[in-house]
């Protein structure tokens, strides 16, 4: 029964990619990428990692595909000459699909070892319950610096963000 | 009963295939019964019944971009609350000193945009 929601997950994500790189409107590649997040949040929860589904969802899906369609929307899509743009830099792009690809049957002839190891989340998880709970306790003890680093990240986004766009609006 | 684990998600399933087959099923009568006959002034998109005009290609002012990226930081910040509302109770107030700090920082990023003017429309 798991194997058949893995399957069919998996099958609607791999299929959901392939449609965002093989799109010919760039409005419906955008739509196949929330098909793509929506069935990799579906895995995650198959994984017992629900706080990531859930952020996968709320971030992704959410607010980064409205960013996607607010760059869209900035520029001028039909006058751009897409195609022509990206076959530059096919070379490079079947180099880097080569060696995702290598890495990928790295793992699929590791037998998926990575599956059965238990990180300090997985033991933890079967100690104390829920996914975000863990999350939470190691995030706010063990890993603070990192979360007190993420504010200053998001800080550096909204002032890069502030500063780009007020700056391109003067000179415009 | 309670489900536990992975079965505890049936009823999200079945909330999932429901609202799929709604969705499905209502352009699918639709389709079925309604009477078809197409003509280029039915066809054309509608624009408060005046003549379209120009293309929906159009370029939009990047201050909708500023405010995509704002709620782009400010929503990843929500999240980081959601496991800290969980188990708040559990760290106490090393915890709540932490996520002021975390917000304090943030509302730095928010004075900044205020300050500069980023949340203000103009034309």
């Amino acid at each position: 029964m798991i194997h058949l929601f893995f399957l069919m997950f998996s099958l609607i994500a791999v299929i959901a990619s392939w449609r965002v790189v093989a799109a010919k409107h760039i409005i419906h590649a955008v739509l196949w990428l929330v098909v793509t997040f929506f069935s990799t949040a579906c895995l995650f929860v198959m994984l017992g990692a629900e706080f990531l589904a859930a952020i996968q969802i709320l971030v992704y899906a959410g607010a980064i595909i409205i960013l996607y369609v607010f760059a869209i929307m900035l520029v001028n899509v039909k006058d751009l000459d897409i195609k022509a743009h990206f076959h530059k830099h096919r070379r490079l792009a079947k180099l880097l699909g080569l060696v995702i690809f290598a890495e990928l049957g790295l793992v699929f002839l590791q037998r998926f070892t990575f599956l059965q190891a238990k990180g300090p989340l997985a033991v933890q998880q079967a100690e104390w319950g829920g996914n975000s709970e863990v999350i939470g306790r190691l995030l706010y003890t063990d890993y603070i610096l990192p979360f007190e680093l993420a504010s200053i990240i998001l800080l550096v986004a909204i002032i890069g963000a502030v500063v780009l766009a007020i700056t391109q609006e003067k000179r415009a | 009963m309670l489900l536990s684990g992975l079965s505890s998600y049936i009823p999200v399933l079945v909330f999932m295939a429901i609202s799929g087959a709604i969705g499905f099923l209502m352009l699918l009568i639709g389709r079925l019964w309604r009477p078809s006959h197409p003509y280029k002034e039915k066809l054309s998109p509608y624009e408060c019944g005046i003549e379209p005009e120009g293309d929906a290609w159009e370029r939009v002012i990047p201050r909708y971009y500023v405010y995509a990226m704002l709620f782009l930081a400010f929503d990843v910040e929500a999240l980081f609350l959601f496991p800290w509302a969980i188990v708040f109770d559990k760290i106490g107030w090393f915890a709540f000193i932490e996520m002021v700090l975390f917000i304090i920082v943030l509302l730095i990023g928010l004075v900044y945009a205020w300050a500069k003017g980023a949340l203000d429309w103009r034309y």
